[in-house]
């Protein structure tokens, strides 16, 4: 049989090396590609995450706007004032008239409403406490409906 | 061993022995561990469709829920059977064709047994829950760049041979190989990287157009070309006649390299991704039926040459059941492409059947006759039953055609109509789907049967246990002899074989 020229290892070396180099450099490509099309991405997601997280700010702002007094010292308060006064609640005052309708439970879709309300309600309270003095009285009003949350 | 005469044939036969005895383990252990992976992927093919059908069957084992074994089912049969099946006939073909001994079996063997690993540890990671959920790509992240790397060691030293082969004439199984060998790194990277990579960084639509392509690119440039290379040295191999028409193999390998590529993106039919890019996959689709028919002419014309070789050889009987299942595939592929048929099937069983139709009934039917033409070469033993091959020819064409027609064509359009029907209640569509789902699983309980022949007559042959004869092994009935008449001189078998062995 004929020699055969063509197999030496100078030939299967040079192959096998750039076998690998290919391998390597198609890798290599892939990876410039790869963080070539990363610098563009714009997640969807996460944008609309920055508007939901602004929103959120402003409605717990308003929300602290509306607490002024620490819940905790209102019903200690509230309590102290039934167990010293109770007959006082059957006298009509103008608080004891609008905490009266405010101690019935709200009905079912009443939970509902504040959750779309309390924006709208918040610029009706904002204002209020602008007059300094009744507006501890007028965010009562509110706060009792949004209890049964 | 020392020659009397040195007349070409008898060099050219020994440097052919001398090829088969250098891969004899790599390409056996290739052989034998695809085809237990097959038999793997097989059982849980089967718990996966009987679940389909019958969700209490084995609902006590979280490891065992659909989707797992959905992924381990094809994971297994992709990268276990199917690619290390091509492994073994890339190598062994190549050195063949080259005339070139295999100078690294060792290294070969070795990548081997790790591929092996990282198919069984990505597996089992699977069916833990850790895939990673894009089709085709299951294996949890960090498989995937060894699976590259053990490719490359593997296939490095068929370009190699291919670089030093003996003599100018380059074979048309030659072409196929050389393609393949380039176009599967380049496929396999370029499909993990932008469906894995970029999976869970805001790109879920890149990941998902690329997850869609590589399973048309994975099916199409690198196991259809290895396919039709074992097609073209098998046929006119075994009928002793050159191939039908040169320059239809030419038009062939061109149409096939130029359309393959493109394919894919037509399973994303009305999806977010640019209307050109799903277009165009569809059309190229459709296309796919032009290599397939140029191919397909090329091989049953050259079998038919010698009609008693189809009927008698084994190994031809099983090239030409998977050209013609390559025609149905690419059929199939083509009807299911038209956008007023994808109205049923783009979401419906149809996509899954046209997958295992390819895979099982044209890339694992053209693996099975190249098996049954190397194995009796590299081992020096002829297979030891007829009714073994005959019972895995049948059994398996019995189960690919129960899959295509009922559960591919029959209960992929019936699942589309249901989908597309608002109206129709979970019952119904459950009642009228259940026999079509029924089909998938009977489908498969005949090819794991004839597996299991397969498996225990490949392991035979391994542990050189076949019959000892000058003659090969023959799908003929007689009731006395051998076609051939009497049996060979086997001491002079005996006397070659040694001789072979001191070498």
């Amino acid at each position: 049989m004929e020699p055969n020229l063509r197999d030496t290892p100078l030939r299967r070396f040079n192959t096998f090396w750039w076998g690998l180099a290919l391998f390597v450099v198609f890798g290599i490509a892939c990876f410039f590609l790869r963080t070539f099309v990363n610098d563009e991405m714009t997640d969807v997601d996460k944008e609309r995450g920055q508007e939901r997280l602004v929103k959120k700010d402003k409605v717990e702002a308003a929300q602290a706007a509306a607490l002024k007094v620490d819940p905790t010292s209102v019903f200690d308060k509230l309590q102290n004032t039934l167990n010293a006064a109770p007959a006082a609640s059957a006298v009509a005052s103008p608080e004891a008239a609008e905490m009266a309708p405010a101690a019935e439970p709200t009905p079912a879709p009443a939970p509902a409403a504040p959750v779309e309300e309390a924006p709208a309600e918040a610029p009706t309270v904002t204002p209020a406490p602008a007059p300094v003095t009744p507006a501890p009285a007028a965010p009562a009003e509110p706060v009792a409906p949004t209890n049964p949350e | 061993m020392s020659t009397e005469t040195n007349s070409p044939y008898l060099e050219d036969t020994q440097l052919r022995a001398d090829i088969d005895r250098s891969l004899r383990h790599p390409v056996m252990f290739f052989f034998t561990s695809g085809a237990a992976w097959l038999a793997v992927s097989l059982v849980l093919g089967i718990l996966f469709s009987a679940k389909v059908h019958s969700p209490g069957f084995l609902d006590g084992c979280s490891f065992l829920n659909t989707g797992v074994l959905y992924q381990a089912h094809l994971s297994t049969m992709i990268y276990g059977w199917g690619a290390q099946a091509a492994f073994g006939v890339i190598i062994w073909l190549m050195s063949r064709l080259s005339r070139q001994e295999c100078k690294a079996s060792g290294l070969i063997l070795t990548a081997g047994h790790v591929w092996n690993a990282c198919i069984a540890i990505g597996t089992i990671r699977i069916l833990m829950g850790e895939g990673s959920g894009v089709a085709w790509m299951y294996f949890p992240k960090f498989i995937w760049p060894v699976l590259l790397a053990i490719y490359f060691f593997i296939g490095i030293w068929a370009v190699i041979a291919f670089r030093v082969r003996r003599g100018g004439h380059i074979y048309i199984s030659q072409w196929y190989l050389m393609a393949t060998l380039f176009w599967f790194p380049w496929v396999f990277i370029s499909g993990h990287l932008f469906a894995i990579g970029y999976l869970g960084e805001g790109h879920e639509m890149m990941a998902t157009a690329a997850s869609a392509w590589y399973r048309s690119a994975l099916m199409f440039l690198f196991f259809t070309p290895v396919a039709i290379a074992s097609a073209y040295y098998i046929a006119p191999k075994v009928t002793g006649r050159p191939v039908y028409s040169y320059n239809l193999a030419l038009f062939g390998f061109w149409a096939l390299a130029i359309v393959g590529p493109w394919t894919g993106f037509q399973r994303l039919m009305g999806a977010p991704i640019p209307s050109f890019m799903q277009f165009l996959s569809a059309g190229a689709a459709i296309l796919m039926l032009i290599p397939a028919i140029a191919v397909a002419i090329n091989i049953l014309k050259t079998a038919s040459a010698k009609k008693d070789a189809m009927a008698h050889s084994p190994s031809l009987r099983f090239t030409v059941a998977g050209v013609v299942g390559l025609l149905v595939f690419a059929a199939l592929g083509a009807l299911m492409s038209v956008p007023g048929v994808m109205k049923y099937t783009q979401f419906s069983t149809a996509q899954y059947g046209l997958e295992i139709t390819g895979l099982l009934g044209f890339f694992s039917m053209c693996m099975y006759g190249a098996i049954y033409f190397i194995v009796p070469r590299i081992t020096n033993r002829e297979w030891i039953s007829v009714g073994l091959i005959r019972q895995h020819f049948w059994l398996t064409v019995y189960g690919v055609l129960f899959i295509a027609i009922f559960y591919t064509l029959g209960g992929g359009f019936l699942h589309g109509e249901i989908l597309e029907n608002v109206n129709e209640s979970q019952d119904s569509a459950y009642t009228r789907l259940f026999p079509y789902a029924v089909s998938l699983t009977t489908g498969f309980i005949f090819i794991l049967i004839a597996t299991f022949f397969f498996c225990c007559h490949l392991l035979l042959m391994w542990l050189r246990l076949g019959r000892r004869s000058s003659h090969p092994t023959l799908l003929v009935r007689h009731a006395h002899g051998s076609p051939h008449g009497p049996e060979g001189d086997l001491d002079k078998l005996e006397n070659l074989d040694s001789n072979l062995s001191t070498h």
